[in-house]
């Protein structure tokens, strides 16, 4: 009987502090995981995102070429693109109208997003075929670092019929090449190197045969050949150089190992007139962008954008251009 | 005593083979079970409790506060913690507003739109976070230290700071997913955040004494209350058992041992069914008397004794008990105890008409004299018995079964009950 109140006194302890224990239990607070994202490599964009950015940048584009003034066009354009566009607002403010050429699509047929963590970046995207059946524009953004925003650097005209290389899908992302891979037929330098050297010797090159034969050389042959003739007329020469610009060189590894390349490649076009004739502008951009007076000597830079696809070593392909843009960006009579 | 008291209970219960309450149905009923009971009524309480106000919240408030800051990084894996859906809100403190109320003062209204955004969330991946992060200090938001407080690393600082000159806004970044900006203060809600996602918080400015809260909707609140519900049950089962058959397990201990010395018996009546407890308590009252005797033994052993004592009694393996039971009813039929009269379940008619056929069994039993292929089998297994004689086609069982004494097994079939026995008669 004496235990009794001494009982109570401990059941009473107990069930207090089995109010306090279970009473204000909230369960285990969860623990963060260690993050495993070292094992795979995530896109840097979403698709989403790829296509905000886009759009957004085409948009801005788009009201440059409305108001045909290249002021703003730095807020959306870096790189030889830059270059080019500004050239073809330039022009089209004399000419009085865009070249169609300058048309960008909005639907696209492909982007890849590339995985890397490092800075500069750079997201190629494929458009589908203009409105009027011109062919699709490859478009490569870049992002210059983790304070800059994506810009489009650089435009390719796909060359038509021409077979693209396959990237990863979008969701899983695709590697970033480097100048310098290895393992390919030749390194994207060499690549674009050799291939300004076809472009400029055409087939004498030494290394005519490293490269299959393209839309764009063809063309640039053809243009040399005629202006060739013209100029042999008057007892006039002419030369053009090509000479690929360092660091504008964007790389995207393909889904069979090999490197889609885009790269700039300037041109200096000289042509000097024979018995003291003047040298005049060769097209309707050179002459829109001349304004001087013509000399014996006309010199038209131009800036070409070219895009390589080199295969990897083992595949047994050649390099092939597939597909490139050119504008002159300034015409002087020297 | 107990044997006293039990016989003065039976004189007044109802014809139940109960004694009534003995010291340990007492204790049982009267300790164990409100014990029981208590426990059962304290589990299911906190039950109540723990799935009403102590019930865990599912609405979860982190926060943090964090000194001398212009950015902080919510780490990967922390924005999903609780649950995918989540809010973040940050408040910078007077020190971002005033800046901003400066901002908006200095420069008119050309920059109220734009500057007055001083705090900005921005969620992103861990990488782009980390590269917008070079060169700058910053404080990580660990995890959960306990369901209210955020953990927090320390200062940090990696890599170099950007030297671009096109360097654009935080809130403008083309990396970020998501972004939600205010004066000095800022809140984002998540729907779906995943493990890889960070957020990053830029003040604008460094900031004394910056805030953040994390808000997470719990999907999995643990349930506290359905263990307490669970033992509750447990304990009532076992209030309601100690209230009932424990209090009674003593009974049944008795009724086993008095049972035991007289094994075929127990084996006899079984096929009853029925008349198990009512076998029992027959015999009870000559028992009991024996019980208090050996009383500090244990039962099987009493049984033992017991069983010696009526097997000198009938020197055959013949069951001893089955006749003492049917000699005792037959006594206490002649002697008119109405107590056992009424708990048996021989009633003097009955009993007279056993007599009866028990005669006349007797002299058709001497024809078969072996009883080798006849219902006089008894095995060790009375549920056999009770099968062979139940199916009343005793002949076909009686092969496969050890053979008693033809004596013996009339008592096997003398104790089956009328139905049966008139059954058997006319194939006998």
């Amino acid at each position: 009987m004496t235990r009794r109140p001494l009982s109570i006194l401990v059941a009473g302890l107990l069930a207090a502090g089995m109010a306090v224990s279970f009473g204000a239990c909230e369960g285990t607070v969860p623990q963060v995981s260690a993050p495993t994202s070292d094992g795979s490599p995530t896109p840097d964009l979403s698709e989403a995102q790829e296509e905000t950015i886009r759009t957004d940048l085409l948009k801005t584009i788009e009201d440059c070429n409305s108001q045909k003034d290249p002021t703003g066009l730095e807020q959306a354009m870096t790189g030889p693109e830059l270059q080019i566009r500004t050239s073809e607002l330039l022009v089209a403010q004399k000419t009085g109208k865009l070249d169609a050429k300058t048309a960008i699509p909005t639907d696209i047929s492909q982007t890849v997003i590339p995985t890397d963590s490092g800075w500069p970046r750079s997201v190629f995207t494929i458009t589908e075929t203009t409105e009027d059946q011109q062919s699709k524009r490859l478009l490569v953004f870049t992002q210059g670092d983790a304070r800059e925003n994506y810009k489009l650097w650089g435009l390719t005209r796909l060359f038509q019929g021409v077979s693209m290389p396959k990237f990863t899908v979008p969701q899983i992302g695709s590697a970033m090449g480097h100048e310098e891979d290895a393992g390919l037929v030749m390194t994207p330098k060499e690549a674009v190197a050799r291939y300004a050297d076809v472009l400029q010797n055409g087939d004498q090159s030494q290394y005519a045969g490293d490269f299959d034969g393209d839309y764009f050389r063809e063309e640039l042959a053809k243009l040399s050949a005629t202006v060739q003739e013209g100029m042999e007329r008057n007892k006039g020469t002419q030369s053009q150089t090509f000479s690929p610009v360092e660091g504008q060189m964007q790389i995207m590894r393909t889904a069979d190992g090999g490197d889609l390349v885009v790269a700039q490649i300037d041109s200096v076009w000289t042509r000097t007139a024979g018995e003291g004739r003047e040298s005049q502008p060769a097209s309707d951009a050179e002459k829109a962008l001349f304004d001087g007076k013509a000399t014996s000597t006309m010199k038209a830079t131009y800036v070409n954008v070219i895009a390589l696809y080199v295969p990897s070593e083992k595949s047994g392909l050649k390099v092939t251009a597939v597909g490139a843009e050119r504008q002159v960006v300034k015409v002087e009579a020297v | 005593m107990s044997g006293v008291k039990t016989d003065d209970q039976e004189e007044h219960s109802e014809p139940r083979h109960h004694p009534g309450p003995t010291r340990h149905a007492k204790i049982m009923r009267g300790v164990v079970t409100p014990i029981f009971g208590l426990l059962a009524v304290a589990c299911i309480v906190f039950g109540i409790l723990n799935s009403t106000i102590w019930k865990p919240s599912p609405s979860i408030n982190a926060k943090a506060t964090v000194q001398d800051t212009r950015y902080l990084l919510v780490d990967p894996g922390v924005l999903d913690l609780v649950d995918n859906a989540v809010t973040v809100s940050v408040d910078g403190g007077d020190e971002a507003r005033a800046t901003a109320d400066q901002t908006e003062q200095g420069n008119q209204q050309d920059a109220v739109d734009t500057d007055v955004d001083t705090a900005c969330i921005a969620i992103g991946s861990a990488k782009d976070a980390a590269g917008w992060l070079s060169g700058e200090s910053y404080v990580r938001i660990t995890g959960l230290e306990t369901w209210e407080q955020l953990s927090t690393s320390d200062k940090e600082t990696h890599g170099t700071a950007s030297q671009s000159e096109n360097q654009v806004s935080f809130a403008d970044s083309d990396m970020w997913t998501k972004t939600a900006c205010g004066n000095g203060t800022a809140e984002l809600s998540l729907e779906d955040a995943t493990s890889s996602e960070v957020a990053l918080v830029d003040f604008g400015t460094s900031v004394p004494d910056a805030t953040i809260t994390m808000h997470w909707i719990r999907q999995d609140i643990p349930n506290f209350a359905m263990p307490w519900y669970f033992a509750g049950g447990l304990l009532a089962v076992l209030a309601v058992l100690s209230a009932s058959l424990f209090a009674m397990e003593p009974l049944g201990r008795r009724k086993r041992g008095s049972e035991l010395p007289e094994e075929p018996v127990k084996r006899k009546p079984q096929p009853e069914e029925v008349g198990i407890g009512e076998a029992f308590a027959g015999s009870l009252s000559k028992l009991r008397p024996t019980r208090s005797k050996h009383e500090p033994g244990r039962p099987r052993r009493r049984h033992a004794r017991s069983h010696q004592e009526d097997g000198q009694d009938t020197p055959t393996v013949v069951d001893p008990s089955s006749r003492n039971m049917v000699a005792e009813r037959a006594r206490t039929a002649e002697s008119g105890t109405a107590n056992d009269e009424t708990t048996s379940v021989i009633t003097p008619d009955e009993l007279t008409a056993y007599f009866a056929r028990l005669a006349q069994e007797v002299g058709t039993e001497d024809a078969p004299a072996g009883g080798d292929a006849a219902l006089a089998v008894v095995t060790d297994d009375a549920t056999e018995v009770a099968d062979t004689t139940a199916d009343g086609a005793p002949e076909g069982a009686s092969t496969e079964l050890v053979v008693v004494e033809g004596e013996e097994a009339h008592n096997v079939a003398e104790e089956e009950p009328g139905d049966e026995t008139s059954t058997k008669e006319p194939k006998q």
